[in-house]
């Protein structure tokens, strides 16, 4: 670099460092996200940007925290009835929305509504009855006593009846309006998204005023952006840009245990595989052969190998401090000659040979991680056929699980192990609410009684317990089989500060700027 | 000429009917749009409800029946995930798209015809040898892979151009384009470039070519003992006559610039309709990817017939009846 050069870059530089100074009561942030939002209008749909936007502009009865654990907002406290079906929240007094209307119970019961009549109705599916006590009372009445009530309320953004009604739901999508602690300015899509704080904002006004999100699909071009300067802090920082950002001075890489765990659904309970080749029954049945499976996977290898260290090796179903995380289930552990022997035992000393179905573009890397599993599993003679699809097939090709016996797949569970096992695990057919992504079918009526058991009490640190057994007694019986989770990467400047979520969004609310 | 107007009107029906036909059947074995659509919660009861929401659970030819219809009276269906029309979520996307386009066939027209010209011209300079060799390259790098050395070099190495993003816009009748402000300016550049690179060398080599097989004709042997100046001779005399092919060549290039402007557009996050279309086709939103598709081939089709008006321009002996 020659001597003009350098001094030329001395100026920029300084004047970029100049800039801060001269407005030191603003303080911006750009984001680059991985994709655009679909929605503003968080009632209607349940995708990552568009829930992170209804971080951004609106406020649940409650919010979450990092962990994801909820916390007051909008109702400030709350309490259950008797008959563990009535909750009483009592709601937070002298909130404004942004176009200065008054938030009142009118609102809850009205969002409620929207979302009961829109595609979302798992948002609202335990709500039976809303009553509005006084414009601060709401009583919510639910159908069955749900312990995860005040979870699944998070997701439930609250939408300003007064102007949603009067400028009609595709006008308010365009120009939204919430209590949210920032405001609104403009989107221009696939462009970027800006935001002005709240100063009114109940929980404080931010200490960041401006927000910009940017959606920059390519993972290599985002990197660039960030180390450009362009923005401040970017999402999904692919594996192979880590040591890049990591080694550029001002940059800083943050990492944490993404709610996504990766795992195999097993054909364990059907007399015969439907992904089974060349046999007339089903191997799975045999829990020797489902153990020799999990012994066959060699965890550790593919997070280092595949993931570049970047996952973390599991046998659970949800991250810890989520309920149903369980010291009983011991670490994975990695035994091929275990595997073949315990296959040997249950009349398989050739092996057999199976489909394995898993998507290819869907989670990080997921069609390498199938290739070595499939690896894996030949070597001690679960023979795969690998089958991968791309994500628009995939999910059709599972979901009625009649063309496959293991399945590799992922799941984000926000909540529970109930939440989560009520959907994947949940004997198929017993109840029209429960087991339709049971792509495995698994049917273990112990199972099914602790998880409707979970359901049936509103005590959460009961629910707690029962889940922890229900965990347990899956992942021992190898009706799923657990991988591990996923990691959220972000790069980020090193003057942004910023603690990463469990829900992923990044939230300017909670970040400051050196 | 009347004649032939109404003609490629009736011919450009047919097309966007067999089009829309094809479209709709390649699309039925695609994906379901209603797994993306639903939360993965999702119980069986209301999956089948989406699916009678969308109109999903008629069967094909109803379902093509009812989009001939909405076709006819110029509604091309709303977008499953966006719940818009689809129509406006392309034409918001559009003029990025058109801006970006014409600013590389500009690019590419200027460094081209020149070159081109000249490579036919004096086959045996060492600098017609450089220009081959440029274009050749040009024609082989995949384009996302030059995007992103671009945004290395020029954007995290150099500093001297954003890497991606469309930055500040101007408006020039109510509509936003990049190239009015100097930032917007700035944001265009790289993905311009990028994308004039491979039709740039293909027309490179195609005026070469024609204007080698023209230089050897007598009326330019007659043209040079008449005195003619060399760069008239190059220009009006052989350029000309070498034209015909070439825009054939380039009516399509630019057909195919704006409809697949896709990898451009993604690698820079340039907010254009191409990666509109990507993002469909991953949701399998289809009322965006028919409507898209449609589209692109009216757009084909009239570009087709403006490329045969001009032809009547180059070459007086072209007769379109």
């Amino acid at each position: 670099m020659n001597r003009r050069f350098a001094a030329i870059l001395a100026a920029c530089m300084l004047s970029v460092c100049m800039v801060p100074a001269a407005f030191a009561a603003e303080k911006s942030l750009v984001i680059g996200l991985a994709s655009d939002a679909l929605f503003m209008d968080p009632s209607q749909q349940d995708e990552t940007i568009t829930n992170t936007m209804g971080r951004y502009m609106y406020d649940g009865l409650l919010n979450s925290d990092a962990l994801g654990l909820p916390t007051p907002a909008l109702a400030t406290s709350w309490s259950v009835g008797d008959d563990n079906l009535t909750w009483t929240f009592t709601l937070r007094k002298g909130v404004k929305f942004h176009d200065g209307g008054d938030f009142t119970a009118d609102d809850v019961a009205y969002t409620i509504e929207v979302c009961r009549t829109s595609l979302l109705k798992n948002f609202t599916a335990s709500i039976k009855e809303v009553q509005i006590v006084d414009p601060h009372t709401v009583k919510i009445i639910t159908s069955v006593p749900t312990a995860v009530l005040l979870e699944s309320l998070v997701p439930l953004r609250i939408l300003p009846k007064a102007y949603r009604t009067k400028v009609g739901a595709e006008k308010f999508n365009q120009a939204p309006v919430g209590t949210g602690p920032y405001v609104f300015q403009e989107w221009i899509k696939e462009d970027h998204i800006s935001m002005k704080a709240n100063e009114a904002y109940w929980g404080g006004a931010p200490k960041i005023t401006k927000v910009t999100m940017r959606p920059i699909s390519n993972a290599a071009t985002r990197t660039a952006a960030l180390l450009t300067g362009e923005v401040d802090i970017v999402e999904d920082v692919p594996v192979r840009d880590v040591d890049k950002v990591k080694g550029t001075s001002g940059f800083a890489v943050v990492d944490r245990p993404s709610e996504r765990l990766i795992y195999l659904h097993v054909d364990a309970n059907r007399p015969k595989g439907a992904g089974v080749i060349g046999l007339d029954k089903n191997p799975f049945n045999d829990i020797r052969v489902r153990k020799a499976l999990s012994l066959a996977i060699n965890r550790d290898a593919i997070v280092k190998m595949i993931m570049n260290g970047n996952a973390y090796p599991t046998n659970q179903l949800v991250l810890e401090g989520r309920r149903g995380h369980t010291k009983k289930i011991p670490a994975p552990v990695f035994d091929p000659a275990e595997a073949k022997k315990l296959l040997a035992e249950a009349g398989y000393p050739d092996g057999f040979k199976v489909y394995l179905d898993a998507p290819n573009g869907r989670y990080v890397n997921d069609g390498q991680v199938a290739q070595a599993l499939a690896s894996q599993l030949t070597k001690v003679g679960i023979q795969i056929e690998l089958r991968l699809h791309p994500k628009s097939v995939f999910f059709d090709f599972v979901r009625p699980g009649d063309k496959s016996s293991l399945v590799m797949t992922g799941w984000s569970e926000p909540i529970d192990v109930g939440e989560l096992g009520n959907v994947l695990f949940y004997t198929r057919g017993k109840n029209p609410a429960k087991g339709g992504s049971n792509r495995g079918h698994y049917a273990n009526p112990e199972f099914d009684k602790l998880l409707d058991a979970a359901d049936a009490t509103a005590d959460p640190a009961k629910r707690a317990g029962l889940l922890e057994e229900a965990a347990a007694l899956i992942v021992g019986d190898r009706g799923v089989v657990p991988l591990y989770f996923q990691q959220d990467l972000y790069g980020k400047k090193a003057n942004v500060a910023f603690e990463p979520r469990a829900d992923k969004s990044i939230l300017a609310a909670d970040m400051d700027v050196k | 000429m009347l004649k032939y107007l109404l003609k490629r009107i009736f011919q450009m029906f047919v097309v966007l009917f067999v089009v829309s036909v094809i479209v709709f059947c390649v699309m039925s074995f695609t994906g379901d749009p209603v797994l993306m659509i639903v939360p993965p919660t999702a119980t069986d009861a209301q999956i089948a409800e989406a699916r009678i929401a969308l109109g999903l659970d008629r069967p094909l030819w109803e379902q093509y029946s009812v989009f001939l219809g909405n076709l006819l009276r110029g509604d091309l269906g709303v977008s499953y995930m966006f719940k818009r029309p689809a129509l406006t979520l392309i034409v918001e996307r559009m003029p990025a798209t058109l801006e970006l386009v014409f600013l590389s066939i500009l690019i590419s027209l200027a460094v081209a015809l020149p070159c081109g010209v000249f490579a036919g011209a004096r086959p045996n300079s060492p600098l017609s040898r450089a220009i081959m060799g440029g274009s050749l390259l040009g024609i082989s790098l995949p384009s996302f892979w030059v995007g992103i050395l671009f945004i290395f070099y020029f954007a995290v190495e150099k500093g001297l151009l954003p890497s991606s993003g469309r930055g500040v816009t101007g408006l020039l009748f109510g509509v936003p384009f990049a190239f009015l402000t100097w930032d917007g300016f700035r944001h265009i550049i790289l993905p311009a470039v990028t994308l004039a690179l491979g039709t740039l060398a293909m027309l490179i080599r195609l005026i070469r070519a024609q204007i080698m097989e023209v230089m050897r004709q007598d009326f330019i042997r007659f043209a040079r003992a008449k005195g003619v100046s060399w760069s008239s001779l190059l220009f009006s005399h052989a350029l000309k006559n070498a034209l015909v092919p070439v825009v054939t060549v380039f009516g399509l290039q630019v057909g195919s610039l704006i409809a697949f402007a896709t990898v451009t557009e993604t690698i820079f996050a340039w907010p254009g309709m191409g990666k509109l279309l990507v993002d469909s086709i991953n949701t399998s939103d289809r009322p965006v990817i028919v409507a898209y598709l449609m589209i692109v081939a009216a757009m084909f089709v009239l570009i087709n017939f403006i490329v045969d008006i001009v032809y009547t321009l180059i070459d007086p002996r072209v007769d379109l009846r």
